[in-house]
């Protein structure tokens, strides 16, 4: 099952719905509550990211038998350091997104601490983050 | 305790309504975001300041009972649609964030 939603950047209102979704894709899935929650944590943290600091993108899901894996992938500008974006507490992001309590420079090492694969690749032209899910089995 | 039984107790005023008879397992307090994501478990009140709409979203993902908003803090339609939408309780206390605190620990949460 393959799903592909569009992502506009700086669309605060509607941030969450995308994760809210996946989240109930999940769950049809008969995936264990705990296993859930982490999917919903890893997605809401990638879309959020997208939203205060992309030029928008799409995110793809993809269910098969062993693997439930979502894709991020956005139109730049970028992550300048990726050592630096994984280290907790480091921002980008603008005032104005951290006085709504975004940008606490907790949203890379959030997802990576949640989902069993991890792959994070950016260029100036966009970044691309695959997380993935293993179906069976709770290894995180 | 339940999410009715905290509003009984407290007098808070009930600005949305979702299931009232949620058990609160516990309380977390924060404003930034990723932490709430990061640290806070099912089932417990999140005491916050955050009013925009994205706390919906935080509150419905992570399966919260209840939602404080402290030093009587309302939200706009927007996101009391959005709270209606996805049947998140939330409760607006008069008082500023650590007597808001005081108040839940006095009743045993």
């Amino acid at each position: 099952m393959i799903k592909t939603y569009d992502l506009e950047a700086n669309d605060f209102t509607a941030a969450g719905s995308i994760s809210s979704d996946i989240k109930k894709i999940a769950k049809s899935y008969g995936m264990s509550v705990e296993m859930i929650r982490r999917v919903a944590v890893a997605c809401y943290e990638a879309e959020i990211n997208m939203i205060i600091h992309s030029h928008g993108g799409q995110i793809q899901l993809n269910v098969d038998d062993d693997w439930f894996t979502i894709v991020f992938r956005d139109t730049g500008p970028g992550i300048e350091d990726l050592e630096l974006a994984m280290q907790p507490g480091w921002t980008t992001a603008s005032l104005d997104a951290q006085s709504m309590g975004f940008g606490a420079g907790m949203g890379l090492p959030n997802i990576k601490k949640n989902v069993d694969t991890f792959e994070l690749l950016s260029s100036p032209k966009g970044t691309l983050l695959r997380i993935g899910f293993r179906q069976k089995g709770e290894s995180v | 305790m339940t999410v009715l039984e905290l509003t009984q107790l407290t007098h808070w005023t009930m600005i949305n309504s979702g299931p009232l008879e949620t058990p609160i397992e516990g309380v977390y307090v924060g404003d930034l975001l990723s932490y709430v994501m990061g640290n806070a478990k099912p089932q417990q009140a999140w005491v916050t300041m955050q009013t925009h709409q994205n706390v919906i979203a935080i509150a419905s993902l992570k399966e919260f009972s209840v939602l404080i908003l402290i030093d009587g803090n309302s939200m706009d339609e927007e996101a009391l649609q959005s709270a209606r939408d996805n049947d998140i309780s939330i409760l607006v206390s008069p008082l500023p964030a650590y007597e808001t605190i005081q108040k839940l620990v006095q009743l045993g949460l």
